[in-house]
């Protein structure tokens, strides 16, 4: 078992009046309630679960195992509490386990599948891009799994310190404590060639 | 989306640029087209229901998970108060049948030849003879030359049986 981000109480908002209810009518087996719950949240599952798996279908699935097991869980679920955190604590787990599970050699195609993707092509010459990608290779690699998530989610989907927080079950100081750390951490690596940029 | 917490954003910061086009290269955006959302969460539902069936029925759940549950999806309000009913009582009218049953099989197959096995039983294993006892009983009581025995002063005498018409017939 791996263990997952975070502690109890990270983020002290109150759930919503309308989740609130959602969560009340789920804990009595309401499918429609269930339904619109799963599509508020789902993407930001699945965002989180990509980033840890860095496998589209292998997202897909666990987000879909994680709703499942948030529902077989949900009648002891204090629907005072918000969903959010406690759901994507699930996804956080389960995608951290699944990750620890695969292959090293796995993990080595899919890094070198996520190099040759389109999603990656960006505005650097081929030289510049080489030295980037091997820099960052070198450096995404090195950083702790949850600095990396977070600075993902943060600097690449464009996803808030709170809203981060709520999804990692982390108090929003922590999430930029980390952020801050990796981001210092790429600069660092990034440091020679931002110095010939002109 | 909230932009809070993302300084490196900055248009004007080079470097930001710079190691956030590195960061986007390195990391790839989240291929949310790639999934079938409908199809996502048509599937999540179907693959729910199990988990909804135990959540509104939680008494029955665990009793039969594979049956139970499956047969209320779809007709849940209809069927909610007699299956509710049906397997409060199910274990308790099925073993009582079964014992009910067993009571009477076990009746049934001993009542005639034990029964008429007791009265012959029970008919000759008499420790004394009957009917000379009661000719010793009567001679005793009544006399050897008597004529009156047990049965004719239990039954009522002929005269006894007449109906008083007589009486009347005479006076007449």
């Amino acid at each position: 078992m791996v263990g997952g981000f975070g502690g109890a109480a990270a983020v002290p908002n109150e759930p919503h009046d309308d989740e609130r209810e959602l969560v009340i009518r789920v804990q009595h087996g309401d499918r429609e309630a269930f339904d619109e719950l799963a599509r508020h949240h789902a993407r930001r599952a699945f965002a989180i679960a990509y980033r840890i798996l860095r496998h589209t279908q292998d997202a897909e699935d666990l987000v879909q195992e994680s709703f499942l097991a948030a529902l077989d869980g949900i009648g002891s679920f204090d629907p005072t509490r918000p969903f959010a955190p406690w759901f994507f604590k699930i996804v956080v787990n389960r995608a951290l386990n699944a990750a620890s599970a695969r292959s090293t050699r796995e993990r080595h195609v899919t890094v070198t599948h996520l190099w040759s993707s389109e999603a990656a092509a960006v505005e650097f010459d081929p030289a510049e891009r080489s030295e980037i990608r091997e820099r960052f290779q070198q450096a995404l690699a090195a950083l702790p799994q949850q600095q990396r998530l977070i600075v993902e989610l943060s600097d690449v989907d464009g996803r808030s310190s709170t809203e981060i927080g709520e999804m990692l079950d982390l108090p929003r100081g922590t999430v930029r404590w980390h952020l801050h750390q990796a981001r210092k951490t790429l600069r660092g690596a990034l440091a020679d060639l931002l110095e010939r940029t002109p | 989306m909230s932009t809070s917490g993302r300084p490196l954003r900055h248009p004007n910061n080079e470097d930001a640029t710079t190691y956030a086009r590195a960061l986007l290269d390195a990391s790839g955006r989240v291929p949310y087209e790639r999934v079938d959302w409908d199809v996502f969460h048509t599937r999540l539902a179907a693959r729910a229901e199990l988990s909804l069936a135990r959540l509104r029925h939680p008494r029955l759940a665990p009793l039969a998970p594979g049956r139970s549950v499956v047969t209320l999806v779809n007709n849940v309000d209809v069927s909610l108060a007699w299956c509710e009913y049906a397997a409060r009582w199910s274990r308790f009218v099925v073993s009582a049948s079964v014992a009910a049953g067993v009571v009477l099989v076990m009746v049934v197959r001993r009542s005639p030849k034990d029964v008429v096995d007791t009265m012959v039983a029970s008919t000759s294993a008499a420790p004394y003879p009957i009917d000379g006892t009661r000719a010793v009983f009567e001679s005793a009581a009544l006399g050897r030359g008597s004529t009156w025995t047990i049965d004719s002063a239990l039954q009522p005498s002929a005269a006894e049986l007449l109906i008083p018409l007589g009486r009347t017939g005479a006076s007449q």
